[in-house]
This record gives structure tokens, C-alpha cells and sequence, in this order.
């Protein structure tokens, strides 16, 4: 098992540096990262010249890159053109709200998914198993942000227009009040249910078809025969079975969440990893970009492999070479 | 053409045991009758048909300018006989603008999925069949493109092809191959190995022929299937390129960029925003049945379902 997670790590690092290199070739074809100075008229030409020297971006495109990489090797991830600050540390800043916003995503996905897929699963053909599978099929078809939209309308500002309690529409925390946990819970309360729905439908439908399959095994029966109670079968001896599509589910979701989700951040103004990537595609801040893009790739490969080896734990059957 | 994808697409099945039993139908007419059973997926076809018709005879009953004329003394309208969908912030009709609407997100829907499939077949293809070098360095590529979130590609390569609908189609297309290039690939992998490909090269047959006309043939009930789906996914992926500000620019409506507008109006004319985003979802739940029922009926292995 050792041996084959080496191998694997050791494989991902040409992926990685393909990856590098797609990204760094098309990125710096969307446009010139120093637009927002040649527009200034208080710069000359010299000043811009100067300024592309300091920058390299005056090299080939190919020096650029290799240049990136040597510093990249050394650990710096360079300075970002807009903000003219680490991007280690612009990521830093943002990375933190992804993660509570894509915790509590995952923690309505599992909750709910876990729950009704058992239970349409074990009450098949009732009258929740139609009605939840129905809602289900809705779910996965359903436009994530417009589904925040309708939320947005109705329980920001019908509400509202109501006189009944309302959602906040956006950002993190009410600056009047600052960053405190109610704050920050209340205003996570939408773009988490938001988030969470397409994802939760799709998983509803994972669990209930796994757990129907596993149920109609002989060891249920041989548990059932034995007189387990049925909670005890459902929770210890199917689901560990069933969870398994789960696992390779999870594996291949969650990195692209944690590069944090750019519409929904962009709709409810929440300081994220999206919201840091489309602010600074608009202006082609190469250094950013390709940071959010490798550590998104990064994020895939690794929880591709641990997906993997969970498989394995989960399931003694398959064994890697 | 769907019919002749139909009989290709089920050729693989004459060798299982079960439509030998049944002799006398022809493999069209299994699919269509296995189709059948799936309801949902007839009632999601006719429901799609329907739409496409609608956006298909658009031009017939209005012209586009019933779409994008302004009307400053009718802003905001909520939904009334004259107008059903409302009005939006600059007094457009939002019926037309849906139904026009429609026709943008159809297009580049079918239009992008069409490119991605002849982009994925292409690549699984050469991969499966020639393997080696050519599979690793196609593969890998695969793998990587598929480690980028789809919507971070989607931003900078509209920046890099510009806003228009053709460019749009084009990037759609490029983001959404690597699923179907994964199925085609494999399916090559175990396919070329069989007598029928080892009997078409002793007498003399080349690789062209043989990967056109006696190996993929077997493989397209997954491609369609794959390619049903595919439009659902590329008209989400529009969708929310255009509710970025990204997609088709205005006066040009998609269903998606209908939305981005909406998202200031929201508070004052709610309609705005929920008809394109009902006709989203209602297409995309109609593909999405139609890809069960497709997959059910053309795919032998999950057969007696």
C-alpha cells in the first residue's frame, strides 16, 4: 500500500506541471496584466516599460513561465500586479471563508443525503420515496445560482416586505456588528443551501440505488435472520457498504469546493477563493490565477488518491499493487 | 440520422443470448420498445420537442425585435394578459425574451456538444485503438484538463476568444470532451482485441476503416447517451458564463444572461428572474430523463432493469 501511494504521488507530479503549463499558456493570452496602467495617463511609455521589466513580462513567453516555476520551486508563489501583495497571502485571507462556507455545504449534503437516501432506500415505492426521488431529479437539473436567486427573493426581500425574519442578501457579517459566530452563521445560512442542493439531490440518488442493492444481499438477510435489530443492519452492516460510491463521490466534489464555488460567491458577496480568482481574471493577474489553479489541481489529485485508499480500507476486497 | 445511430448504436447486442431469443424484431424497434417503457423519458422528449419547436418557430411568429424592443413607458410590468412573462427593468416583452432566449441556449447547447463529442470520440479514438505513447500523452492531457474546475477555464478562455456566440460554442465545446473521450477510449481498449477487428485486418482492411466503420459503430450508444447529457450540462455551463457577465452580451438574450440582468431587478420585478431560470430547469430535468431512457434502451448491459 505504501508503495503504491509513492508511486502515485510520484505520477502526479508530471500531471502537475502539464497542468502549469496549459494554465500559464492560456492565462497570459487573455490580455496584458499592466492594462490598468497603460490606460493612466499620468505613466509614459518609459514608465510602463519600466514597469514590464520589473515585472519580466517584457521576456518570451516561455522565460516567463520558467522563471514562475524556479521561484515556484523555492516556494514563492510571486506577488500579485493588482494588489501588489504575496499571493500566498491573498489566498490565506480568502482560503479561511471557502472553507466554513464548503463545511457547511458538506455538513447539510451529508445529513440530508445520508438520511433520505436510507430511508427511500428501506421505504421503497412510499409515497417519501416518490416525492423525495421527484424533488431529487429537480434538484440535480436545477441551476445552482438561479436556485439562489429564487432564494434571494423569496426569504431576502419577500420576507422582508413581509415583516417576517429574513435572510441577509450578501457578505459575511453585518459590519455594524462585526465577525461574530452568530453573525457569520445566520449570513452562511443561503449560499451553504444553495451550494448544498444540486449536490445533495445528485448524492440522494447515489446513496438510495447502493443502499437498495446492498439490502437484497444474503448477509442482510443471514442479519436479519439472526434477530439484529434492523437499525443495528442498517447502520453497521449496509451502510458501510453502501457509503462506498460515497466516498469516491466525495473524493471528486470536494477540491473543486474548496477552489471555492464563483458564482455563488459572486452572488452573495462572500470574500472567497471564487471571488479572488473572477476579481482577478478580470485584469489577468497571472501570479493568482495560476496559484488558485494549481492548488485546485493539486486538491483533485490528492483527494483522488485518497479516495482511493478509503476505497481500499472500506472495502479488504481490492487490494493496489 | 437518429435512426441510423439507433441501429449501429445496438449492433453489439446481436451477440447476446437474450435478443437472440427474440428473432424477428428489428434492433430499432427493441431500443424503441425498452425506450418506451421508461415514461419519464418519453413524456421529458416530447416536452424538449416541444421547446425546440417553439425556439425552432420563433422567427415565424415574431420578429427578433419583438425580443429586444424597448418600451420606457412599460418597465417592470408584472406577468398580465398582454404580457405573460412581464416586463423587464427597460419594458422588454420577457415572453419573447425567453423564447429568444431559448434559441441562443438550444443552440449552443447542441451546437458545443456537437464539437465536444467529435473532440472526444476523436481523441478516445486514437488513444484506445493506438495506445502507447499516443494513449499516454492523449490521456494525460485528458486528466489534466479534467483537474481544472470547468467555470475557472470557462473564464479565461471566453477573455481569450471574446463574448460572442460562436466563441462561446467553441469554449463550451472545449470543456466538456473528456468524459466522452474516457468512455470511447475504454470501450477501444477491450473492443479491438475481438475476432471481428482481427478478421477485418487479415483481410487487409486499414486502420481508418477499421476504427470508422467496425469499431466505433459499437461504441455509440454511450457517446449518445454521453451527448444527451452533454447539452443539459453545456446549457448550465452558458448559463452561468452569461450570469457572470461573461456569456452573450446584450441586446442578444440567452436564458442565462436574461438572469444576470435580473440580479438588479430582482427586488422590484421578481418575474424577471424566475421564467429563463424555469425554462433552465425544465430543459435540463427533460435531457436528463431522455439520458436515462436512451441509456436504458440502447445500452445492453443494464438490461432488465
Amino acid at each position: 500500500m505504501t508503495r503504491y501511494i509513492a508511486r502515485r504521488i510520484i505520477q502526479t507530479i508530471p500531471l502537475l506541471l502539464l497542468i502549469s503549463m496549459i494554465g500559464f499558456a492560456i492565462i497570459q493570452a487573455t490580455g496584458d496584466p499592466l492594462s490598468a496602467y497603460t490606460m493612466e495617463a499620468a505613466l509614459s511609455k518609459d514608465d510602463i516599460a519600466r514597469l514590464r521589466a520589473y515585472y519580466g513580462l517584457d521576456q518570451p513567453v516561455h522565460v516567463q513561465y520558467l522563471s514562475w516555476l524556479q521561484n515556484l520551486a523555492k516556494g514563492d508563489w510571486g506577488t500579485s500586479y493588482i494588489a501588489r501583495q504575496p499571493v500566498a497571502k491573498l489566498i490565506m485571507q480568502r482560503l479561511p471563508n471557502t472553507l466554513i462556507l464548503v463545511a457547511a455545504a458538506y455538513a447539510i449534503i451529508l445529513t440530508v443525503s445520508v438520511v433520505l437516501g436510507i430511508y427511500t432506500a428501506v421505504r421503497q415505492y412510499s409515497l417519501v420515496d416518490h416525492v423525495v426521488t421527484g424533488l431529487a431529479f429537480v434538484g440535480i437539473a436545477v441551476p445552482s445560482f438561479w436556485l439562489g436567486l429564487v432564494l434571494l427573493i423569496l426569504f431576502a426581500v419577500e420576507a422582508r416586505n413581509l415583516g417576517l425574519p429574513y435572510f441577509p442578501a450578501g457578505a459575511m457579517y453585518d459590519l455594524r456588528v462585526g465577525p461574530t459566530v452568530p453573525q457569520v452563521l445566520w449570513h452562511l445560512v443561503l449560499p451553504a443551501v444553495t451550494l448544498a442542493t444540486v449536490v445533495t439531490a445528485g448524492y440522494i440518488r447515489y446513496i438510495r440505488a447502493s443502499m437498495l442493492e446492498v439490502l437484497h444481499q444474503d448477509y442482510i438477510r443471514t442479519a436479519q435472520a439472526k434477530g439484529l435489530r434492523s437499525r443495528l443492519i442498517l447502520s453497521r452492516h449496509a451502510l458501510k457498504n453502501a457509503a462506498l460510491p460515497l466516498v469516491t463521490l466525495i473524493g471528486l466534489d470536494l477540491p473543486r469546493f474548496l477552489s471555492g464555488s464563483i458564482v455563488i460567491e459572486a452572488m452573495f458577496a462572500w470574500p472567497g477563493m471564487g471571488r479572488l480568482f473572477w476579481e482577478h481574471a478580470e485584469r489577468t493577474d497571472i501570479p493568482v490565477l495560476m496559484a488558485i489553479m494549481l492548488f485546485t489541481a493539486s486538491l483533485v489529485v490528492v483527494f483522488n488518491l485518497l479516495a482511493d485508499v478509503a476505497y481500499a480500507y472500506l472495502d479488504p476486497r481490492i487490494r493496489y499493487g | 440520422m437518429a435512426e441510423q445511430m439507433t441501429v449501429s448504436a445496438a449492433a453489439p447486442q446481436v451477440a447476446t443470448p437474450q435478443t437472440r431469443g427474440r428473432a424477428g424484431m428489428s434492433l430499432t424497434r427493441l431500443a424503441w420498445q425498452r425506450f418506451r417503457r421508461h415514461q419519464m423519458a418519453l413524456v421529458g422528449g416530447v416536452v424538449l420537442l416541444v421547446i425546440m419547436a417553439i425556439s425552432a418557430a420563433a422567427p415565424f411568429l415574431a420578429a427578433e425585435d419583438a425580443a429586444n424592443k424597448v418600451n420606457p413607458l412599460n418597465i417592470r410590468s408584472s406577468p398580465s394578459p398582454a404580457h405573460p412573462f412581464g416586463t423587464d427593468d427597460v419594458g422588454r416583452d420577457m415572453l419573447w425574451r425567453t423564447i429568444y432566449g431559448g434559441r441562443i441556449s438550444l443552440a449552443i447547447g447542441t451546437l458545443s456538444v456537437l464539437i465536444a463529442m467529435t473532440l472526444g470520440v476523436a481523441i478516445g479514438c486514437l488513444s484506445g485503438f493506438y495506445g502507447g505513447v499516443a494513449d499516454a500523452v492523449l490521456m494525460r492531457f485528458t486528466d489534466a484538463v479534467l483537474s481544472i474546475p470547468s467555470l475557472f477555464l470557462l473564464i479565461i478562455l471566453t477573455r481569450v476568444f471574446g463574448p460572442t456566440v460562436p466563441a462561446i460554442i467553441l469554449v463550451i465545446g472545449l470543456l466538456n470532451w473528456m468524459q466522452v473521450s474516457r468512455i470511447v477510449r475504454a470501450n477501444f481498449l477491450s473492443l479491438k482485441e475481438r475476432d471481428f477487428v482481427l478478421a477485418a485486418r487479415s483481410i487487409g482492411v486499414n486502420d481508418g476503416a477499421i476504427i470508422l466503420r467496425h469499431v466505433l459503430p459499437n461504441t455509440l450508444a454511450p457517446v449518445i447517451v454521453a451527448a444527451t447529457l452533454g447539452i443539459g450540462h453545456a446549457i448550465i455551463l452558458e448559463a452561468s458564463a452569461s450570469f457572470l457577465g461573461l456569456g452573450v452580451q446584450p441586446p442578444t438574450a440567452s436564458w442565462g444572461s436574461t438572469l444576470y440582468r435580473a440580479q438588479e431587478v430582482m427586488v422590484m420585478a421578481p418575474w424577471v428572474a424566475i421564467f429563463p431560470g424555469l425554462m433552465i430547469l425544465v430543459t435540463v430535468l427533460c435531457i436528463n430523463f431522455l439520458g436515462d431512457g436512451l441509456r436504458d434502451a440502447l445500452d445492453p448491459h443494464v438490461r432488465g432493469r
